[in-house]
């Protein structure tokens, strides 16, 4: 059984298997292909979904901007009430400006320590789904 | 070194050595698999390091071949070495007659093909040889030309990619490649460190006029592009789309021959020039004629004859006798960082002591322009004793430079208005004859109004 992809003259495409391809598929106005695929394709492992293209540096406002709304005020409002979490708020908040003007890393061991530990409570409270502590470390 | 063939799809596999389609398995005739170019050995008869494999356009059944994968991938022979090299054609009729299909390689993911080292791949028909980029987020190169690795006419089409990269990666040889490109946050070709990448005649297509990154890129230490010939169109070029980015790192060089590309287009971003390196961007025949430009750190020099700059007494060699002149833009010069223009002209009078001159403009405003700033140094053969001389007009004292009453085409260009200046020197023992005089004119202070702070330099030297 083969793969095929049939492009029509309207530019439709279709995907379909079989031993033949269909002889319509053949003539003239339509493009046909055999797909031949040599290895999985990426539906096991997507690539992530970055907001800033990737860049593991990021300014304070970026990372708060990552965070989200409901999230941001959900933390500073879970800071005040829980001192672990005032620390974590005020770590990001005291972190100096480097020479490329960002202050947060996202491969920083206590940048994810603190979104990873603070993320069940978000969750439980609904300002977050799943998810979002990678989400927000993705970039 | 045989010829081999392969037809995909084929009922049987046969042993390579014929076009025809195996009467049985094994029998004389092609392979029937495509991954015998994706590195699986054939099932019958072998692949040999010379060999040259005609590849049938389309399947058995008609339709074109498309692999496809997911996962970073080779095509070719692999383990080649010394010379050796497997030429792979997708054939336009010449084998298989009336049957100009086409082979196209794609990606289901952020993912490259790698074309080995010693493996040419060739279409007959321009583009039916196609690297398709991932439709989705591709954040890195999508197709990579390995040392001793060669493309002949394919199509590389990164216009589906929503992410920056998926740019092509080179370091052997592009010939005659079609380059469809949405330059997002990227560039469409690069040369890696310590690498020689050449392409020969391509047709570049910016897809996207607001996707405005530059095209060509030697990324590192010692990377060194050549491009021969070749245009660019299409919607992305556009007033400020760079043609280059300016290479950033030591003994790294873009060298365009013959490359033409619309006057708007900036050879590099003058601004993005780093102080650490003495690299060039070089380009010749940008405006489908004689004119070159070079971009490097202290600044630019060009002679892109649509760039309609004033003229004085030089001309081309062509019929019309067509005026032509340099322009200068000192971005970032001084003294350790100078920018030098050097013009040439053979003498070919009997031998005897001249004055030497060199015409030019100075943009109004650019009260930095002194003496002590910017000079020439005047080189010519004693016909005496053969060794060559230097006169300097460089004077310390930082005075005005001389004035001149040459009568030059216009004195204006765009919004800015010139001066008119000479440098000039008479030498004080004749010159040899048939000889070459240089006119090597030093300039050595940035501009202060990059819009303003401009030179014309006519590059006729005059030998009174």
């Amino acid at each position: 059984m083969n793969n095929y992809r049939a492009t029509a003259p309207d530019g439709t495409v279709t995907d379909y298997e079989a031993d033949l391809p269909d002889p319509a598929h053949l003539t003239a106005g339509w493009r046909l292909e055999e797909i031949i695929a040599i290895a999985p394709s990426p539906d096991e492992f997507p690539a992530p979904v970055t907001v800033y293209g990737g860049r593991r540096r990021i300014s304070k406002l970026e990372l708060i901007a990552l965070l989200g709304p409901a999230a941001y005020v959900a933390i500073l409002s879970m800071a005040r009430e829980s001192v672990e979490v005032e620390a974590w708020v005020k770590q990001i908040e005291l972190a100096a400006q480097d020479v490329d003007g960002n202050s947060i890393s996202l491969d920083d061991p206590r940048t994810a320590y603190g979104l990873q530990a603070i993320e069940p409570a978000l969750i439980g409270s609904g300002a977050v789904s799943a998810g979002w502590a990678q989400g927000v470390l993705n970039g | 070194m045989a010829n081999k063939y392969l037809i995909q799809g084929a009922t049987y596999c046969g042993d390579g050595t014929a076009s025809n389609e195996a009467a049985s398995a094994g029998a004389t005739g092609a392979w029937n698999n495509a991954n015998v170019i994706t590195g699986t050995a054939p099932a019958y008869g072998s692949l040999g390091v010379n060999d040259v494999v005609y590849c049938r356009s389309k399947t058995s059944a008609g339709a074109d071949v498309t692999i496809s994968t997911g996962v970073n991938a080779n095509i070719g022979k692999a383990s080649q070495t010394g010379n050796d090299r497997v030429h792979w054609i997708i054939d336009g009729g010449t084998v298989w007659s009336g049957v100009n299909g086409a082979w196209t390689f794609a990606l289901s993911s952020s993912v490259a093909w790698t074309v080995l080292a010693g493996n040419a791949v060739e279409a007959m028909t321009q583009d039916k040889l196609a690297f398709t980029g991932y439709a989705g987020g591709h954040s890195s190169n999508m197709l990579i030309i390995s040392a001793n690795a060669e493309l002949i006419r394919p199509l590389i089409d990164n216009t589906a990619n929503t992410y920056f990269g998926a740019q092509t990666a080179l370091i052997g040889t592009l010939r005659s490649p079609h380059l469809k490109l949405k330059l997002r946050y990227s560039y469409g070709l690069y040369v890696p460190g310590y690498s020689l990448g050449t392409v020969t005649d391509p047709d570049v297509e910016l897809t996207d006029a607001t996707e405005t990154d530059p095209i060509f890129y030697a990324s590192s230490y010692g990377s060194q592009m050549m491009v021969y010939g070749g245009s660019v169109r299409g919607a992305g070029a556009v007033s400020g789309v760079p043609v280059c980015i300016p290479p950033i790192n030591q003994a790294a060089g873009v060298f365009l021959h013959g490359f033409r590309y619309p006057y708007a287009m900036p050879l590099t971003s003058l601004s993005g020039w780093a102080t650490t390196n003495g690299n060039r961007v070089i380009s010749t025949g940008a405006d489908g004629a004689m004119g070159a430009t070079m971009h490097q750190y202290a600044g630019a020099i060009t002679s892109r004859h649509d760039g309609n700059y004033p003229t004085l007494n030089a001309v081309l060699p062509d019929s019309a006798a067509t005026p032509w002149s340099y322009l200068i833009e000192p971005r970032n010069a001084r003294k350790s960082w100078p920018l030098i223009l050097p013009v040439r002209k053979m003498y070919k009078s009997a031998a005897a002591a001249k004055t030497i001159t060199l015409e030019a403009l100075v943009g109004t405003q650019f009260g930095e322009i002194l003496k002590n700033t910017c000079w020439v140094e005047f080189v010519y053969v004693d016909a005496t004793t053969g060794n060559t001389v230097t006169l300097s007009t460089y004077d310390p004292a930082a005075g005005a430079l001389t004035a001149s009453t040459a009568a030059w085409s216009q004195t204006t260009y765009g919004a800015v208005s010139f001066n008119k200046i000479k440098f000039s020197a008479t030498t004080p023992t004749s010159i040899k004859q048939d000889t070459v005089v240089e006119a090597r004119l030093m300039v050595c202070v940035p501009q202060v109004v990059t819009t303003e702070d401009l030179l014309v330099v006519c590059p006729d030297v005059q030998l009174t």
